[in-house]
């Protein structure tokens, strides 16, 4: 579960937060609302999670409710898993 | 959603329902107040029960309305304490029902029950009833009404009483079962009242409200009911539980729409918003409701186009229209998806929303954020980030009423670079009207819990342009994303990522584009666009495109230092970036507001800078240049800040949030409160006192009103993108009763009046004549009619009868306007005094013949003169001129070259061939060509005119009659020395209107035409103006025949 977790932060620290200290990237920092994943960011975030994780993202399901939050973007990546 | 974290840990006590202990309340304490508030009731309604002259009848007084409102309250309350289960919900309910008439009661809310939409203070007459006792009646009501009118201590009596009954019923909640531990402590943590801030909230709004009245912003209806309200609804419902607050929201909503439309009117918009409602959630398949919604919609469209009667009024379509245009789509996607739960009160919350009902235009406000950010945090900050945003929207208004006022310059203005550069950035800074309505909507929300986010957010300090579509209108780019964008990038997920962008970016501006003209086509009723909107939509989508392209590729490069350190230099580029954003954004504008493409590249043929432009310019440019730095520095201080403001605020942060917001945002009102008084910036600013006693008025600029008066917007289909001010007084109709009532005076049975089709009572010939009224319109008896010459007037024989004295009379819309009956014009009036009041001694019987036609200017009259008016012989010429007739004759020649219409005049001909004037040129540049020349085509025509008159031995008198608002005074004492010069007798009537409120003189806020009132104050005034000068009346010497 951790993995999820922390492959995100990886991922989006390094491409949206290029030289942010990694202990401000906290499970409840909002991306969406936070300003941190605009619309471009969101796509390649979710191109991400796509190729990473093998699951298919839908159009009304990129959005705040998922990929708020690092705990988000987990709980909705591991729905959509299949031995979810 | 910063669920207050510190506050769910401090529930592991039992909650009890809305965070209050249950405690015993007495049987008898309840018997006790039901008893009170009845005794109450029963006194203030047989308080009110009185004669009225004919009959007893309710007075409706305020103070008796206002105790028994206040009485019902405490019965009601009383009741409730001592019923049991469900009969206490009945109970509680009906406290809900009570409190929301007491908020209308303490507003001062009207309500009309007739099935027209104008607002009345009082009951509906009964027109059966014979005069007198109508009279007496309404006498007798006048008084008592009066006698207790402005009663605010009953207001607050009864406001006391509301407070007890609640709180009576409040304590003595049993508990309830809760959902779960989350939404108890959402509930605790939105539900316990805090005086103090409650106070310093209340004392806020209330400020908040001084100021927008004493500026007059938005409109009168918006400042003095719907805010009152809305000050009055957060005051009761701030002490209501939870769930209650959304049921107590919808019911304010409601009374608001019902204040600005009446009963009737808001019946069919609500009864129409609730089958729209409930067709989304028909027990079919959701597929089958779409095409069900959607067939809804074209039926709407059918009655709004006007192919079928609307049993409605019209009034109601831009509201209706406002409400469910695109937020019902933002439902169907919401319930599609399952993005948020419903509720019937979310759903009635969701669309019918309070501030709506003033605002046409109307932030694309997302259901499921409007569900899910619903008291999701600490309700004292909800509350307090609203009222700063509505403060920021009284900011953002007063800025645009400056720029309005004073800035703005109409196109006809551009002569040099300077004026160029105002046009072009003044009128993009006219979008501040609408981001102080965004923010002034949004914040009223905020005050009743539903914590949206920010709508713009310093949309010119944008730095490419992604970012100002970023900025702008938020909700419009999350809806145009949600339903637009994703669905698109994402079918095409298998293309090359860059081409799914592009197109997806693309298909976005061209929806866009067309959703623009489906809301102007709900709220206008027409469908319409155009060259220079296709252009902006087409080129704004390219550069976001382009940009979007060029963010997703930069994104990869960026470096690891990249925002946190950033140089001198960087901070420079990124200055450079926002002026340059915010240059090409004011270019783009320049165009969409253009009427046509032409007139937009006619505003570049300014003269090369002079040194006055570089003296005027360079502070402009060095004022832009530490604006755009400010935004680079807030750019940078925003990335500094980084993630840190972003984690989780804890409880006693909150607390410190709640003083460090409040402070600021309560000085700054109360300063520009104080500041706003006349007896304080009198004092200390003696040299703005003008300027800022203007700026406390809501009305039209000098420039538009100039325009008006030039009659620029006569053509313009879409005045609404060219000037919003104009678009919504155009709109105010249903505010202004005295249109309708005009309307009926002047046309009650021919049915010739319309608001937009003057133009089917004339007829437009291809000659230099030009436009004429058509002949033998209406019968003689209608109000309006024309005699068999066209004339507005009585049938003559051509040949005057003998012994008569016959003028003619040459002039423009002002002697013909249509909003005034016939026998009510004043050559009418004038002609009908001087037969009544003639003593036979010169003349049998005095004519006036009316030649006058709207649009008429003085190359018209010329025209008139020597085709029509001579065959009548008359003996006298009236000319009748106006202000701007300078201004309207070179349009009219600019005109005529442009439609090709061949000039019958030696002069004429050479001045166009002098100044240049092509067929295919822009009207723009002829007018400015022609402007030089002015004075000397006026001289022209004024003495041909007296010479024709000569040739006739007719004696031409000229009669200068000003306009209601000081418009074209420029040009008067020109044309009052070409007249005189050319050998007119020359009466001025200038001041005529002197001493009168101009206000009661025209018709509406944008048709300045003296009106029946300003028909007979000009007659009076030129009746004694012949009386005092016989020899206005005498006929050329070889002419006169005493009996």
């Amino acid at each position: 579960m951790e993995d999820i977790k922390s492959t995100i932060k990886d991922y989006i620290l390094k491409e949206f937060l290029p030289g942010e200290k990694p202990d401000n990237l906290t499970e409840s920092t909002p991306l969406v609302t936070g300003g941190i994943l605009d619309s471009i960011a969101t796509l390649k975030l979710v191109s991400f999670l796509e190729e990473r994780y093998g699951i298919r993202v839908e159009p009304h399901e990129a959005d705040v409710d998922n990929l708020n939050t690092l705990n988000d973007i987990e709980r909705y990546v591991q729905s959509k898993l299949p031995n979810a | 959603m910063t669920t207050n974290t510190a506050t769910v840990t401090r529930t592991a006590a039992p909650f009890w329902r809305n965070g209050f202990h249950p405690q015993r309340i007495p049987l008898w304490l309840g018997a006790l107040v039901a008893l009170l508030g009845a005794t109450i009731t029963v006194l203030a309604v047989k308080a009110d029960w009185m004669f009225l002259g004919d009959a007893y009848r309710f007075a409706l007084r305020q103070t008796d309305v206002a105790m028994a409102c206040g009485g019902f309250a405490l019965f009601a309350g009383g009741i409730t304490v001592m019923l049991p289960g469900a009969w206490r919900r009945a109970g509680e309910w009906l406290l809900i029902v009570v409190a929301a008439l007491a908020v209308i009661v303490a507003a001062d809310i009207p309500i009309n029950f007739s099935a027209n939409n104008q607002t009345s203070a009082g009951p509906t007459e009964n027109p059966s009833r014979p005069q007198h006792l109508r009279q007496r009646r309404t006498a007798f009501l006048k008084a008592a009404q009066e006698a207790a009118s402005h009663d605010p201590t009953s207001k607050f009596i009864m406001l006391i009483f509301l407070g007890g009954a609640v709180g009576l019923v409040r304590s003595s909640a049993p508990a309830r079962e809760q959902r779960d531990a989350t939404r108890q402590a959402r509930s605790l943590s939105a539900d316990t009242p805090a005086i103090t801030r409650f106070v310093s909230l209340e004392v806020q709004l209330g400020l908040l409200v001084l100021l927008m009245q004493q500026f007059n912003l938005v409109s009168p209806l918006f400042n003095h009911q719907i805010m009152l309200l809305i000050f009055f609804g957060f005051l009761v419902h701030y002490f209501l539980p939870l769930e209650y607050r959304q049921p107590f929201f919808v019911f304010l909503s409601l009374s608001a729409i019902v204040c600005v439309f009446g009963v009737v009117q808001a019946s069919w918009l609500v009864a129409i918003g609730l089958t729209l409602i409930g067709l989304c959630h028909l027990p079919v398949g959701f597929k089958l409701r779409i095409p069900l919604v959607a067939l809804a919609g074209f039926s709407l469209a059918e009655l709004r186009v006007g192919w079928f009667h609307a049993p409605w009024s019209d009034a109601i379509w831009p509201i209706l229209a406002s409400m469910f245009m695109f937020r019902l789509i933002v439902y169907l996607y919401s319930l599609q998806h399952r993005k948020a739960p419903v509720t019937f009160w979310s759903s009635l919350s969701y669309f019918f929303l309070l501030p709506n009902v003033v605002f046409p235009l109307f932030p694309v406000v997302d259901y499921a954020t409007f569900y899910r950010n619903y008291y999701d945090a600490d309700r004292h900050l909800i509350h307090q980030r609203g009222l700063k945003w509505i403060f920021w929207g009284v900011i953002h208004l007063l800025l645009y009423r400056y720029i309005y006022y004073y800035v703005v310059i109409a196109p006809d203005a551009v002569d040099s670079v300077t004026n160029l550069v105002r046009y072009l950035i003044s009128n993009f800074l006219l979008i501040l009207r609408l981001s102080g309505q965004f923010h002034l909507v949004i914040g009223v929300l905020l005050l009743f819990g539903f914590d949206l986010p920010r709508i713009m957010n310093r949309y010119w300090h944008a730095s490419s342009f992604t970012d100002f579509w970023r900025r702008a209108n938020i909700y419009w780019r999350d809806f145009m994303q949600r339903v637009v964008f994703y669905p698109i990038y994402f079918r095409l997920r298998h293309w090359p990522a860059t081409a799914s962008l592009l197109l997806a970016t693309g298909v976005v501006f061209f929806i866009t584009w067309a959703l623009h003209g489906y809301q102007w086509f709900w709220i206008r009723g027409s469908y319409s666009t155009s060259g220079p909107d296709i252009l902006f939509w087409s080129v704004f989508g390219v550069v976001v495109a382009a940009n979007t392209l060029y963010d997703a590729r930069a994104a990869a490069r960026k470096t690891a230092t990249a925002g946190l350190d950033r140089s001198f230099r960087q901070l420079a580029l990124h200055t450079l970036r926002i002026m340059g954003v915010f240059s090409v954004i004011c270019l783009l504008w320049s165009i969409w507001i253009s009427s046509s493409l032409a007139e937009w590249v006619s505003l570049w043929n300014v003269p090369a800078p002079t040194w006055n432009d570089v003296k005027v310019l360079t502070p402009v440019l060095l004022a832009g240049i530490a604006l755009a730095a400010w935004g680079a520095l807030a750019a940078r201080k925003e990335e500094l800040r980084g993630l840190g403001a972003s984690a989780s605020a804890p409880a006693a942060a909150a607390e410190k949030s709640f003083l460090a917001t409040a402070l600021p945002t309560g000085a700054a009102i109360v300063a520009l409160l104080l500041a706003s008084l006349p007896g304080i910036y009198g004092r200390v600013a003696p040299r703005l006192t003008a300027t800022l006693d203007e700026m406390r008025q809501e009305k039209l600029s000098r420039t538009d009103l100039a325009m008006l008066e030039r009659g620029y917007y006569e053509n313009l289909t879409r005045v609404e993108r060219f000037n919003s001010q104009l678009w919504e007084r155009y709109n105010k109709a249903p505010a202004q009763p005295e249109e309708k009532r005009d309307a009926d005076e002047a046309n009650p049975k021919s049915g010739l009046w319309t608001e937009d089709d003057w133009r089917v009572n004339y007829l437009q010939t291809a000659e230099f004549i030009g436009i004429l009224l058509r002949p033998n319109l209406g019968k003689e008896t209608d109000v309006f009619h024309t005699n068999r010459w066209g004339m507005r007037d009585k049938d003559y024989d051509k040949k005057p009868p003998p012994g008569s004295l016959r003028i003619a009379m040459v002039g423009g819309s002002p002697e013909v306007y249509k909003g005034v009956a016939n026998d009510k014009l004043w050559p009418t009036v004038v002609e009908d005094r001087l037969n009544s009041e003639n003593d036979h001694r010169i003349y049998n019987q005095y004519e006036i013949l009316n030649f006058a036609a709207a649009t008429h200017t003085a190359l018209h009259r010329l025209a008139m003169v020597e085709n029509k008016v001579l065959p009548f012989q008359p003996n006298i010429l009236w000319y009748i001129a106006h202000p701007s007739d300078r201004t309207k004759s070179i349009n009219r020649l600019a005109e005529i070259v442009m439609t090709g219409t061949p000039i019958p005049y030696d002069y004429l001909r050479q001045l166009v061939q002098k100044t240049g004037l092509k067929r295919d040129m822009e009207v723009r540049t002829m007018r400015a060509r022609l402007a030089p020349y002015g004075n000397e085509l006026i001289n022209w025509v004024y003495r041909q005119i007296v010479q024709d008159c000569r040739e006739h031995s007719i004696v031409p008198v000229f009669f200068y009659l000003p306009n209601l608002k000081p418009l074209g005074d420029e040009e008067t004492a020109d044309h009052l020395r070409l007249a005189s010069e050319a050998g007119f007798k020359v009466v001025n009537l200038s001041g005529v209107f002197d001493g009168y409120d101009e206000r009661t003189l025209h018709r509406n806020d944008w048709d300045f035409h003296p009106n029946t009132q300003g028909h007979a104050i000009i007659a009076d005034r030129l009746y004694e103006t012949l009386k005092k000068n016989p020899d206005l009346l005498e006929k050329a010497k070889t002419q006169v025949t005493k009996r």
